[in-house]
């Protein structure tokens, strides 16, 4: 039985052993010593972390023609605001029309908490569909339908006579995974068992033989090329002129992605990931249920995973020498183009806070340009990163901490403290603590900016070549302000608020 | 609140936690999902104004980030641990315990926990702020009533004469809010009185400590606070003015000015000399701008405001009065309680000339434009509003100016537009998007 034939996907703690605490090392980290296991661990102190509606709502708000119903409190799903920048200015880019994301919230109040919050959300479905006539109205729940026990699956299946949009469950109770790359398992469940169906059969009228062979070619051309809202449109066209260049057409899915256009996924010749973290639920489904293989390894950040990533894509359709042709090109045009800026970085140390396998990656990108890494920082620890962990340890200079995180920057700053690195690429909302210390920042995910492939390697460099030419903002702003921490905190070891779970602290 | 909220303009109650950290060195510890104080801030921190997160705000605030576990087996253990370990790593003069939807539901007992640290004579303060229960301004009432009655020192000490506590604007809500407190304050010095804000740098606990001294207490703002004062007299028997508008431009500032001085009983010379410096400078800069704006005739005639009651009484006061405009349906978008409805509704009868604006209380926005796209404005109109109405403003050809949340178009430093000289910025403000659609 496949995951998709539940309501729900299976929480990553599960699924994946994924972990969010743990104080280690990267050569620790890498196989053959700790293995791919983490202990179970959480803290006795924690600071605000993430839930599944952030990346889930990061997906679903940007689906066209499509209206997203948060079922909960008013304030939640609240960071569809600022992902709203992100719809404005990704449907201008792909389409050249500012639009907002539809969003409507059933403001669940304290009746509907004690009475169930069904005929609720019932009537916001009606209501928009009768404003908006979408083809699909996703219903996202929030902790309080989680906890009171509204039924979202059913309203969906009793509505869904009703009107014909389409109605998507997702679910996104935040108290229920501490994992929040959980969401996009959630988001890719719901579109897997609702918008994957091939439309109405098109019979032409006069057969073609000719045009059905076309198409059979094209489509042995074609790759899911998956984005989950991780790349803005700028990365998306680098990996699609990388994925051109060996002749191949480009499918972008999910985000940004037409409910009516995504069973083509199924008919593509190859699904290409660029984070297993994002994907790998559903990549899994899709060859299972639909045949369609997949590549899963190796986020295309920094040079040699970029060659890894496009070497990976080239081996499925034979197309070794012609990729090695291109790879040569473009590392010869780009370590021409670095030169400028590599002996400014030559022997500065960074620290990276990101996202699983970005974190990593982007080491990578970092000792490429010649930066020596003291630090890094990832949200989870799942499988997926070992193999990172692994090309991390085999380049580092020397040993250096890792820290298993989800966000908790008192970690961060103690550590910091004490590594004292020139630069820091932290997550987006993740640079005010390094910048509190006066080191120089650099944000590592922004969808108006360019990171992924050969040209995401030259605009990094050249971003934090000007960052680190002159850091007077951060190096001003730290003279006068001060982190909230104590003193003794900073004396402390970074990791003694992490305890096995129930247990004692690692002191 | 309507029942459904499209394009939200307010958070819930557990939106509050920006309350308390507009206070200096206070740190909210949120009781509630990992993702509460993440997407609250989200809003009212990063996309109203630019606002950011500050000392402790962000990802620096604590939270229980309360989990299956904590939902089945009850989350004081977990509060209880993490309040401990706030009090060893952060550096802050007062702690407030707010909780989210998932303990007010379970029924976690934390007034128990706070108490057993307030016992230890911890600054620790707790509030239910689960966001099924209102909105953030909703929330703001409930924190600041919590701090009152949890925090501040039974009645009994001196009074100091003159000292006035200032109750507005809903910090970070109001993307203005540093600028406007800072205004109001600044008014009320120069009239001989002694202005105690609680919210905004340099202030804090010393200002919080004060606040049972004051002779009065000053609530500016048509619902929002009427909670806090009518407590604080209940607590302290100190009176409280409520002045309903926000005061913006010559007309309303002057009326405030004398009222607040009537009530106050100070002399009238200085008040009245304050008043005519203030007219004498603001028509100074009209006298100049007049040209352009009596010789092109682009500003705007009519207008709408689809805010929260605080600007669209405010705005639509000085757009009236002063400024000579026409308005259609004004949308108050904060989801007031049906009970102040009435008297709010009541304050957009009193304009000049007789003028009279229909009112229309929704959360909804999707309603709001609806409503919107039927007017026939004869002309472009203005829009005061958030961001929300940039693309609508498009669409009816109008000219749009975001001053409510979300304002995720503009960065906000100091910028106030209470009083003489925030009239002349919203006046700027508005101007430069006029000169601004046509070059």
């Amino acid at each position: 039985m496949s995951y998709l034939d539940n309501k729900e996907p299976p929480k990553r703690e599960d699924r994946l052993q994924a972990r969010i605490a743990y104080g280690g090392s990267i050569c620790g980290l890498a196989k053959g010593k700790q293995g791919g296991c983490i202990a179970d661990q959480e803290r006795s102190f924690t600071q605000g972390s993430i839930c599944l509606l952030l990346p889930g709502l990061a997906m679903l708000n940007s689906l066209p023609d499509s209206v997203v119903i948060l079922h909960g409190a008013i304030g939640c799903g609240s960071c569809a605001h600022s992902q709203n920048a992100n719809v404005r200015s990704g449907g201008n880019i792909r389409w050249g029309r500012v639009k907002d994301a539809l969003w409507l919230s059933t403001a669940l109040n304290e009746s509907e908490v004690v009475n169930g919050g069904e005929p609720k959300l019932e009537a916001a479905i009606r209501e928009a569909y009768r404003r908006y006539r979408p083809a699909t109205i996703i219903v996202v729940a929030g902790c309080v339908p989680g906890i009171i026990g509204d039924d979202i699956d059913g309203v969906a299946a009793r509505l869904q006579g009703e009107i014909s949009a389409k109605i998507l469950p997702v679910h996104c109770e935040g108290f229920k995974t501490k994992i929040w790359a959980t969401a996009y398992d959630a988001v890719y469940h719901s579109l897997g068992r609702n918008l994957l169906d091939d439309p109405e059969e098109e019979t032409r009228i006069i057969p073609d033989e000719l045009e059905d062979l076309k198409e059979k070619h094209r489509l042995s051309r074609t790759v899911n090329l998956m984005n989950v809202s991780s790349m803005g449109r700028v990365d998306e066209q680098e990996l699609e002129r990388l994925l051109r260049s060996l002749g191949l057409s480009v499918n972008i899915f999910p985000v940004f992605s037409k409910p009516e256009e995504m069973y083509r996924v199924k008919y593509a010749a190859l699904s290409i990931s660029t984070c297993p973290t994002h994907d790998d639920y559903i990549l899994k489904h899709l060859q299972e249920k639909y045949g369609v293989p997949y590549i899963l390894q190796h986020m295309p950040i920094g040079i040699e995973n970029t060659n890894h990533w496009l070497r990976d894509v080239a081996a499925f359709f034979h197309l070794e020498e012609l990729a090695e042709n291109i790879i040569a090109r473009e590392v010869a045009e780009l370590e021409e183009a670095l030169a400028e800026f590599k002996p400014l970085f030559a022997g500065k140390k960074a620290f990276i806070n990101a996202g699983e396998i970005r974190a990593f990656a982007n080491a990578y990108l970092l000792t490429e340009l010649g930066f020596e890494i003291v630090g890094i920082r990832s949200f989870h620890h799942d499988e997926f990163a070992e193999i990172e962990y692994e090309k991390l340890s085999k380049i580092a200079g020397q040993d250096y901490v890792v820290n298993i995180a989800n966000a908790q920057p008192f970690e961060e700053a103690n550590l910091l403290k004490k590594l004292k690195p020139d630069l820091f690429l932290g997550h987006w909302n993740g640079n005010a603590t390094a910048a509190k210390l006066g080191i120089a920042t650099h944000v590592i995910y922004n969808t108006g900016l360019n990171y992924i492939g050969y040209k995401g390697v030259y605009e990094m460099a050249r971003r934090v070549y000007r960052q680190l030419k002159n850091p007077s903002f951060n190096r001003k702003a730290c003279e006068y302000i001060r982190l909230p921490y104590h003193e003794r905190w900073y004396e402390a070891e970074p990791f003694s608020h992490i305890k096995a779970q129930g247990g004692v602290n690692h002191a | 609140m309507a029942q459904v909220v499209e394009q939200m303009r307010h958070v819930c109650a557990l939106g509050a936690l920006q309350s308390v950290l507009a206070i200096e060195r206070a740190v909210p510890i949120l009781h509630a999902g990992p993702g509460c104080g993440q997407k609250l801030w989200d809003v009212l921190g990063l996309e109203n104004g630019c606002q950011g997160s500050g000392y402790t705000g962000g990802h620096t605030v604590p939270s229980t980030n309360a989990s299956e576990k904590e939902i089945i087996f009850g989350g004081t253990t977990r509060l209880r641990e993490v309040v401990a370990n706030s009090f060893k790593v952060l550096k802050a003069d007062l702690f407030v315990v707010l909780t989210g939807c998932t303990s007010d539901i379970v029924g976690d007992d934390v007034a128990e926990v706070a108490k057993e640290f307030q016992e230890q004579g911890k600054p620790l303060v707790y509030a239910e702020t689960g966001g099924f229960k209102g909105t953030n301004l909703y929330g703001h009432e409930l924190v600041l009533n919590a701090i009152f009655e949890q925090y501040l020192p039974p009645a009994g000490g001196a009074i100091e004469n003159g000292l006035v506590n200032i109750w507005s604007v809903v910090p970070f809500h109001d993307a203005f809010w540093t600028g406007n407190l800072h205004t109001i304050a600044g008014l009320l010095s120069r009239i001989g009185l002694k202005p105690n804000i609680i919210f905004g740098p340099g202030r804090g606990v010393n200002a919080l400590n004060k606040v049972p001294q004051a002779q009065f207490n000053l609530l500016i703002s048509p619902w929002v606070g009427l909670r806090n004062v009518k407590l604080l007299q209940e607590q302290y028997g100190t009176p409280f003015l409520h002045y309903p508008a926000l005061p913006i431009g010559p007309t309303e500032t002057g009326k405030f000015l004398r009222t607040v001085a009537q009530f106050a009983g100070i002399a009238t010379e200085p008040v009245e000399q304050l008043i005519v410096e203030s007219e004498n400078d603001y028509y100074y800069y009209i006298e100049r701008a007049a040209d352009i704006l009596l010789e092109t005739r682009m500003m705007p005639r009519r207008f709408v405001t689809i805010a929260d009651s605080f600007y669209a009484l405010g705005v639509s006061r000085f757009l009236i009065n002063d400024l000579g405009l026409l308005p259609e349906t004004q949308f108050i978008t904060d989801d007031a309680p049906v009970e102040y409805q009435k008297d709010i509704a009541a304050e957009f009868e009193e304009f000049i000339e007789g003028i009279k604006a229909p009112v229309v209380f929704t959360n909804d926005g999707g309603e709001v434009h609806e409503q919107i796209r039927r007017i026939n404005f004869h002309s472009r109109p203005l829009i005061v509003g958030s961001s929300w109405e940039r693309v609508l403003s498009k669409e009816i050809n109008g000219y749009q100016l975001s001053v409510t949340l979300p304002v995720s178009d503009r960065m906000v430093l100091n910028r106030s537009y209470v009083g003489y000289d925030g009239a002349q910025r919203l006046i700027e403000d508005i101007y430069t998007v006029v000169l601004q659609d046509f070059q």
